[in-house]
């Protein structure tokens, strides 16, 4: 004969078990109908504590189909590979804000920069950059001089600049520009002078 | 890029397609039996094309269409100059970078003009090729990437002579280098035309009148500065 308490126990017991049962059922069917949102694809910038350093971005205006610089402050970075993924970051933020004068999607970013010997950067652009970039020789080859000029008038060393998508080699940017070899820095800084009207 | 890497397959594809536009223009050159060489040729290309479109102008209007129609123009304008003037396509095909050049290449024109339109800038911009630094040449083997290298003197001659013509037929006029292809494929005198409205509205670029008015501006220029360059190989001045 089972005591009375151990009986009562043993329903209590049961009784919990099912209830936990129930409310577990209840968490994960809420959590199939409403899934949290997906993290947003988007780099997070290192903390902008400490010293900062003056950098010059040269910015697309397409109203006046020209480049303009802009200063800003950038974190003071000692490793050039760093510096230069801070700028193209602040470079493509400027073009992402909502009064940019040359508007980018939100998604438009920069994957990665590879800073090779002898004086060759490598930028991996996303896919969402080239979609949103307005398609056109003049309109094109501004979107290149901003980013080669704003990279290699900050960042020393660097002679040739080469541009992924995505990681992989790309024809055109957006139809127009050649994409297919490397810029030479000397010539592209040439060009944004003609650009920038100086 | 070695040079004979590229030259090979450029070579190739230069025979194939050579023999094709000799034939078709022997045909439409023929005329009397003892006609003249012709002495002076532009080739017109209107850019994009066929499954290319190029820029969307907007939905209903693709880069493609516009460029065609100026190239048209262009060509009707020049023709009424007394310039022989060629399309590179005369219909919605659709051509590669490298088919273009080798089939400007086989023609030796006195100009190739390849004609582009977008939404940014304002009025006539008159490309040369920025040809790429990483290119190398090898003796007698001419880099493919490089190709307009021997060209591009007398292509910025053109260019220069022409932004301030086409400026006093009161079109906005500016010159610029950009890496666009196949300008740097090109062995002749080789310039991009990208047409952009005058008003910032995108519909100007469709409307006729905006499109005579540049393919006008256009013709006059060009007449006036086609007499410096050098007439074709195997013609005589």
């Amino acid at each position: 004969m089972i005591p009375r308490q151990y009986l009562i126990l043993t329903v209590v017991l049961l009784a919990i078990a099912v209830a936990m049962a129930i409310y577990v059922w209840q968490l994960r069917r809420r959590e199939v109908l409403n899934p949290p949102p997906a993290p947003a694809a988007e780099h997070v910038s290192p903390p902008a504590t400490g010293r900062v350093e003056q950098a010059i971005l040269w910015i697309v205006y397409d109203q006046e189909a020209a480049l303009h610089t802009e200063r800003i402050a950038i974190p003071l970075m000692s490793n050039r590979q760093q510096r230069a993924e801070e700028l193209l970051r602040a470079l493509i933020g400027r073009y992402r804000q909502q009064n940019s004068p040359h508007p980018l999607s939100a998604g438009a970013e920069l994957h990665d920069v590879y800073l090779m010997d002898p004086g060759l950067a490598v930028l991996d652009l996303n896919a969402e950059f080239v979609d949103s970039q307005t398609s056109g020789v003049l309109p094109e080859e501004l979107m290149l001089a901003s980013i080669i000029q704003t990279l290699s008038a900050n960042v020393p060393g660097i002679a040739r600049v080469k541009i992924l998508i995505d990681g992989r080699e790309r024809e055109t940017l957006a139809g127009h520009a050649d994409l297919s070899l490397a810029y030479d820095v000397a010539e592209v800084s040439d060009l944004a002078r003609q650009l920038t009207g100086h | 890029m070695h040079a004979w890497k590229v030259f090979l397959p450029a070579a190739f594809l230069s025979i194939t397609v050579v023999s094709a536009q000799r034939a078709s223009l022997s045909a439409q050159d023929a005329g009397p039996q003892n006609a003249v060489p012709i002495e002076r040729l532009v080739v017109i290309d209107a850019a994009h094309g066929g499954s290319e479109t190029g820029a969307m102008l907007n939905p209903a209007v693709p880069e493609k269409d516009v460029n065609l129609v100026i190239a048209r123009r262009l060509r009707q304008e020049l023709t009424n100059h007394g310039v022989l003037a060629q399309l590179l396509r005369e219909g919605d095909a659709t051509l590669t970078d490298d088919q273009r050049a080798a089939m400007v290449n086989a023609q030796r024109p006195t100009l190739y003009l390849s004609i582009h339109s977008t939404s940014l800038g304002s009025g006539v911009t008159i490309i040369t090729a920025l040809l790429p630094g990483s290119a190398s040449t090898r003796g007698f083997f001419l880099a493919w990437q490089n190709a307009q290298s021997s060209w591009l003197p007398q292509s910025r001659l053109v260019s220069t002579l022409l932004t301030p013509s086409v400026q006093r037929w009161g079109l906005p006029a500016r010159a610029l280098l950009a890496p666009l292809r196949p300008l740097n494929n090109i062995t002749s005198p080789a310039l991009g035309i990208e047409i952009s409205p005058t008003n910032g509205n995108i519909l100007q670029l469709a409307s006729v009148e905006y499109q005579q008015r540049i393919s006008t501006a256009l013709s006059n220029a060009l007449v006036s500065t086609l007499s410096l360059l050098p007439p074709r190989p195997g013609t005589s001045p």
